[in-house]
């Protein structure tokens, strides 16, 4: 390959990402606002404070988890849109088991409780996402029917048993009780001394974990190997004696796996109940964190952090200037990321040029 | 084009004398035409007659309360309002980080002391607008809309029960929500088919207590030709002669006042209910519904009301009773 294109192409998303930074604060003209103060808000107002940093790399975290959660069945040619519900149940759960068990006065059995609540909420997770396979496999329904079905069947849930059973005693806000205060052990951490008391919490350690463990498992072990195979071509995948039901199965399973991780950094990381209303659609967002990385597992972690920015950024926007709202701070998301995804079309477009010429 | 780009780019704020004021508005946003665009109002109208700055956001989601409260606090803004339930948290968590900084936050009950938390007895103006509903039906069926089955919208509803069978006891309301999450409060299709579905079962007048949603219960009500109750802002204006009238909340005022006394160093924490008593909830009369109600109706709804101040009615609050 010739070294050049090769440049091109990893450059893509950068080139990407500066134009569409430069077309925003050209944007912001017509809304007599200073291009150079908007282009300052959207770049440096990640780490304006520690604080800042610290929600930043928290929604990096439910991005991340989010992410994979769709990049995990799209290797296997799935479109897995049911994040969302999953995030909501699992977290409900997690909230749930966080009240529900009381743990003796003992280390040990401190422990077991811990890895009881977090096994249980990863298997609440996984099994929301089976539901899709196994109507899938049942039913030969579509994935993506099913699953931006079950999210509003999972929000309907949550809501109605967060608001009929579970509602904080304490509280007129739609809320569960806080988890039992042994529970609560990531209030007063290292990080979240450091980051000024904001959202972060460990739970960013274990979703970068596991984009490096998934870019191992994806390359160098039998399964990643099953499920690429699948996704390149199904037919050939069943010759080889890959039937499409594990595949289903372990693909989503994980997915749901991933989606509870979101739920998790949410309960026991951040909020220590399980709020309505709490996901600003993360596992949509995943989707558009997933794409920009094109399923890299490593590169998700970039573009999630770039999203984290842009996330936060949209709310800050609204707050330093005079005229643009938070509408318009959409428009300008939007304009990011479509300039970073068009770059990689126009890198191959280029690309196949040249090779031609 | 060269001068205005220069001078859009060097632009620089002007140092006022008067007190700086935030303002964090709740997802909803401004335009809701309901509880964001009453505290809107409120704070808009504290501009222009106290010369005060002010500068709102909204929120993008429930974590970015924090930050715009801090943030506010950390640029030396003397009074940062909150609106809404959901900010109760970062209110609080906030106000402890900054003493100096005054706040005031609308339906969050928070105690400390610089936070004035500004709360309204919903319960009280929607039974009033239940026995409004009830004197006005024919069929003695009626309808409720509410945004999200959360507790707030049950003292709604539990309350706008209870007077509509004050005034007949034999009344049917029909109880409907338009959704499970957020987007609830901003589904006026929904809404319109709720309340068209409503209207088959017979109801003749409908209260919505569903933020942004509300505008496709209005839509619903004139096609049906039967009468739509607004909420929070006066919504009379929005189809003169269909709302029968509107379930107030004066979010506005709570606001104006509290930016009021924080202008004139007379600030005071702590907690401030506003009900019927001092016009904090009300029923909306203006020109846009008078010719709807005869001067009996009117008389009888006011009596109501002064029953319910010199508490001879007791109405129910789900905050309480569950």
């Amino acid at each position: 390959m010739n070294r050049n294109i090769f440049n091109l192409t990893r450059l893509a998303p950068w080139l990407g990402l500066i134009g569409g930074l430069v077309l925003c604060c050209l944007l912001a003209l017509f809304f007599h606002e200073s291009p150079w103060h908007v282009f300052k808000i959207l770049t440096t107002s990640f780490y304006n404070s520690k604080f800042d940093l610290g929600l930043t790399l928290f929604y990096t975290t439910c991005l991340i988890f989010a992410g994979l959660s769709f990049a995990v069945p799209m290797k296997a040619g799935l479109f897995h849109i049911g994040s969302e519900g999953q995030i909501l149940f699992s977290a409900l759960i997690g909230a749930y088991l966080g009240t529900a068990i009381v743990p003796f006065d003992n280390p040990f059995s401190f422990i077991i409780a811990t890895a009881i609540i977090i096994l249980s909420t990863l298997a609440a997770g996984a099994a929301s996402a089976l539901l899709i396979a196994a109507f899938k496999i049942f039913k030969q329904a579509h994935e993506v029917v099913v699953a931006i079905m079950l999210n509003f069947i999972f929000a309907a849930i949550t809501t109605w048993l967060t608001v009929n059973r579970l509602q904080s005693p304490t509280s007129q806000n739609p809320e569960t009780a806080l988890i039992n205060e042994s529970f609560q052990f990531l209030k007063n951490d290292y990080l979240k001394t450091y980051f000024e008391n904001s959202p972060v919490s460990v739970f960013l350690f274990a979703a970068l974990g596991c984009c490096m463990i998934l870019h191992f498992v994806e390359r160098k072990t039998f399964i990643g190997y099953k499920i690429r195979a699948y996704g390149a071509n199904p037919h050939a995948a069943a010759r080889l004696g890959f039937t499409q039901n594990e595949i289903l199965m372990i693909s989503l399973g994980m997915a749901g796996v991933f989606s509870a991780g979101v739920g998790l950094t949410e309960v026991f990381g951040n909020t220590f109940q399980y709020k309505i209303g709490f996901s600003p659609q993360y596992g949509f967002l995943g989707i558009a964190v997933s794409l920009l990385a094109q399923q890299n597992f490593l590169g998700i972690i970039g573009s999630a952090f770039l999203m984290a920015c842009l996330h936060k950024g949209a709310s800050d926007l609204d707050l330093e200037t005079e005229h643009l709202t938070r509408d318009f701070s959409r428009v300008l998301q939007a304009i990011i990321i479509f300039s970073v995804a068009a770059s990689y079309y126009l890198a191959q477009h280029f690309a196949g040029r040249k090779r031609k010429s | 084009m060269l001068k205005i780009l220069i001078s859009i780019l060097f632009v620089s704020h002007a140092a006022f004398a008067a007190i700086k004021v935030g303002l964090v508005l709740d997802k909803g946003g401004k335009d809701d035409k309901s509880f964001n665009t009453s505290a809107y109002e409120g704070a808009t109208k504290a501009q222009k007659e106290l010369g005060i700055e002010l500068k709102y956001v909204e929120a993008t989601d429930t974590n970015s309360f924090e930050v715009l409260h801090r943030n506010f606090a950390q640029k030396k803004y003397d009074l940062v309002i909150g609106i809404g339930f959901a900010q109760a948290d970062a209110v609080k968590k906030v106000a402890a980080l900054f003493p100096q900084t005054q706040f005031a936050i609308v339906d969050g009950d928070v105690t400390a002391p610089n936070v004035r938390a500004l709360l309204f007895e919903e319960h009280e103006g929607s039974f009033l607008v239940g026995a409004a509903a009830a004197m006005k039906s024919k069929t003695s069926v009626i309808g409720f809309i509410g945004g999200m089955d959360i507790p707030l919208i049950r003292r709604f509803q539990k309350a706008y029960e209870a007077g509509a069978k004050h005034v007949n006891p034999k009344i049917k309301v029909i109880t409907n929500y338009i959704g499970v999450t957020g987007e609830a409060w901003n589904n006026p299709a929904k809404a319109k088919e709720i309340a068209l579905a409503q209207a088959g079962q017979k109801a003749d007048v409908i209260f919505h207590a569903a933020g942004a949603s509300g505008s496709g219960l209005f839509d619903a009500a004139a096609e049906k030709k039967i009468f739509a109750i607004g909420v929070d802002s006066n919504q009379n204006w929005i189809k003169p002669g269909v709302v029968l009238t509107s379930m107030l909340k004066r979010v506005d005022v709570a606001v104006f006042d509290t930016i009021k006394q924080a202008n004139d160093k007379t600030f005071k924490a702590g907690v401030v209910r506003f009900g019927l008593k001092n016009s904090g909830v009300d029923w909306a009369l203006d020109k846009n519904n008078d010719s709807l109600w005869s001067q009996p109706e009117k008389t009888k709804l006011d009596d109501i009301k002064k029953q319910i101040i010199a508490k001879k009615i007791s109405v129910p609050d789900y905050y309480v009773t569950k």
